[in-house]
């Protein structure tokens, strides 16, 4: 992991969880984030750790690992550039249930959670609008799994 | 039927909202029965209700290629299903059949989007709780299917 930068309003309107924001909230946005390089085969953050911050990808590859019962790990997911990781952030019990680890060199935007929910609660727009986004690729994740179990499912069946 | 305050706090989803917010709800719910082994929605269809069982017991399902379907969740009193109605794209990936005689309070898709954009302090809450709702739902599924990669 190396050094933090400003993160400016046009960088975060590259991704679609904020699509609804206006300069003016964005900004809001941007004074509680920070952006953050990565070398390749980091851990950005580690299975039952409390969930901190919320992730965006700028740039690189990033992949999501649970771990089994006899310490290998699997790979449940991977994150593209425009995407998001670590919503644990915002929804209750804010407790990673998966790690996530750098496959490249990669820039992510890290948003701090505590401050994130004080300015939802502060502002009821933001706090919706974010959430709502939020709760719409939570939605696409669990279809994108009910699929893939629906498969494994129906291949043990046949 | 009329749905009464004391029926939505049953609900996790609006355990942060107030008796005002919650009659606002009540405006826009209905109550709805369906006996055992009927469809309450398919798999493809566009999301037009968010379901919330009171009573019953409802089995989620997806087909497989060869026309046969399996059962990938089943939903108890308590539960919220169907809350693509309120998601992008707003379709249906999985069908809905009731298992027993069921009891439902059923949202329209419409109503409910409006209301949360009048009211964004009740709109913040309610998919606040959701979203937590489909990220239990979703460490399940990862669990389930990293059960099944690890036993690999």
């Amino acid at each position: 992991m190396s050094g933090q930068t400003m993160v400016t309003s046009d960088k975060l309107k590259r991704f679609s969880i904020f699509k609804y924001l206006t300069d003016e909230k964005l900004s809001l946005i941007a004074e509680i984030a920070d952006e953050q390089d990565y070398d390749a085969n980091t851990e950005i953050f580690r299975q039952k750790s409390p969930a901190k911050n919320l992730y965006l990808l700028l740039e690189g590859r990033v992949v999501i690992k649970l771990k089994c019962s006899d310490e290998r790990m699997v790979v449940i997911d991977e994150i593209k550039p425009g995407e998001i990781f670590g919503w644990s952030a915002i929804t209750d019990p804010y407790t990673f249930t998966a790690s996530a680890w750098t496959t490249e060199s990669s820039k992510v935007i890290i948003v701090y959670g505590q401050l994130l929910r004080r300015l939802f609660e502060d502002d009821k727009e933001i706090g919706f609008y974010i959430v709502d986004e939020i709760a719409t690729l939570v939605g696409r994740r669990f279809r994108a799994l009910e699929a893939k179990l629906a498969d494994m499912l129906c291949r043990i069946k046949g | 039927m009329m749905v009464s305050i004391e029926n939505l706090k049953n609900f996790i989803i609006f355990k942060d909202l107030n008796e005002r917010e919650l009659l606002l709800l009540c405006e826009i719910a209905k109550e709805i029965t369906y006996e055992a082994g009927i469809r309450i929605f398919e798999e493809k269809s566009l999301a037009r209700n968010l379901h919330l069982l009171l009573e019953g017991k409802v089995e989620i399902r997806l087909r497989c290629s060869d026309a046969g379907y399996v059962v990938i969740d089943t939903i108890i009193p308590g539960e919220i299903f169907g809350w693509s109605a309120i998601t992008d794209p707003y379709t249906f990936t999985a069908s809905a059949w009731t298992v027993e005689n069921t009891r439902l309070i059923v949202f329209d898709t419409d109503a409910i989007a409006d209301l949360f954009e009048k009211n964004n302090h009740i709109g913040y809450r309610v998919v606040k709780a959701l979203a937590s709702v489909i990220g239990r739902r979703v460490r399940a599924l990862e669990t389930k299917i990293a059960s099944t990669m690890c036993s690999q």
